[in-house]
């Protein structure tokens, strides 16, 4: 019975280190990167071990592959929108707002801060009607869905710093 | 009297032996040994999507289950060095490289491309 558990546990940990693996790349902190897919291959290497070679799990093996499981799946909510800015390279979860084409206007933020936090600064050209915003990574160059990367409190706060700006703009316009 | 029982492990065992043979052991390795190093590859490559993961992984793994015998082989014809025991780095670094194999089979491809084409 406790080799079934461990072998369950070890299995959750395989997929959950999978998981996170599917969201780092060479942006993210290489200790990080190691550490988890050390614990990837040491569950893989457990379920090999209990199905090919028959190795017999004690209920401390079990037990302890559960914490671990039980770990992996209680912090995937610092995984959902991404890697945790603390695991990146430079300003972590930094993010660079851009102009978007065929938009008569230009809006740049950036937000530094390895926990995604810092100051915005928000261009808008004279004239300018409305506000949209684009979001890039900057360490890695790939183009993310707007508030991912953000966040999505963080995310209202600089559409509605926007959103404030262009107001302002567009009630100075001439003729407004 | 309580009927015998047969661990998991003996029935997957003597499936892998009947499948693959007495090859079942040294497949085994490679693919174990090309699993760690896909995963590694995969914690390195900027991936979309959970299957796009799977699809590297498991792209990774079935080249370095062609390409391991071969290559093991091979350097144990050149240097001696055992084939046996080179199965499972041979297998890792195949996997760790990663999508770099698309790089090198392209450059092969276009050096025999040369080659053929008369080096022009």
């Amino acid at each position: 019975m406790s080799t079934l558990i461990f072998l369950a546990a070890c299995v959750a940990l395989v997929y959950t280190g999978f998981c996170r693996m599917v969201r780092t790349d060479t942006g993210t902190v290489l200790c990080i990167r190691a550490v988890i897919w050390l614990l990837t291959v040491a569950a893989l290497v457990s379920v090999a071990a209990v199905l090919v070679w028959g190795h017999t799990a004690s209920w401390p093996d079990a037990l302890l592959a559960w914490a671990m499981a039980a770990v992996q799946v209680a912090t995937s909510m610092l995984w959902r929108t991404g890697v945790p800015g603390s695991f990146t390279h430079g300003p972590g979860a930094a993010a660079q707002l851009a102009e978007i084409p065929n938009v008569p206007y230009a809006l740049l933020a950036r937000i530094d801060g390895d926990d995604g936090r810092g100051s915005a600064m928000i261009i808008i050209p004279e004239g300018a009607q409305s506000a949209a915003l684009w979001v890039s990574e900057t360490h890695t160059g790939r183009r993310l869905t707007a508030g991912i990367q953000l966040g999505q409190a963080q995310w209202r706060a600089v559409e509605s710093a926007a959103g404030q700006a262009a107001g302002a703009l567009t009630a100075q316009a001439p003729g407004a | 009297m309580a009927a015998p029982t047969v661990p998991a492990s003996v029935g997957i065992v003597t499936l892998a032996v009947a499948l693959l043979g007495p090859m079942a052991g040294p497949y085994a390795v490679i693919v174990l040994s090309a699993l760690a190093g896909a995963l590694w590859a995969l914690a390195a490559a900027p991936t979309e999507s959970r299957r796009a993961g799977a699809w590297l992984v498991l792209r990774l793994v079935l080249t370095a289950v062609v390409l391991t015998g071969g290559v093991a082989w091979g350097l144990e014809s050149q240097y001696g060095w055992p084939a046996h025991q080179l199965l499972a780095p041979v297998a890792f670094a195949t996997g760790m490289g990663g999508d770099r194999w698309r790089a090198l089979v392209d450059v092969l491809v276009a050096t025999v491309g040369r080659r053929i084409g008369g080096g022009a």
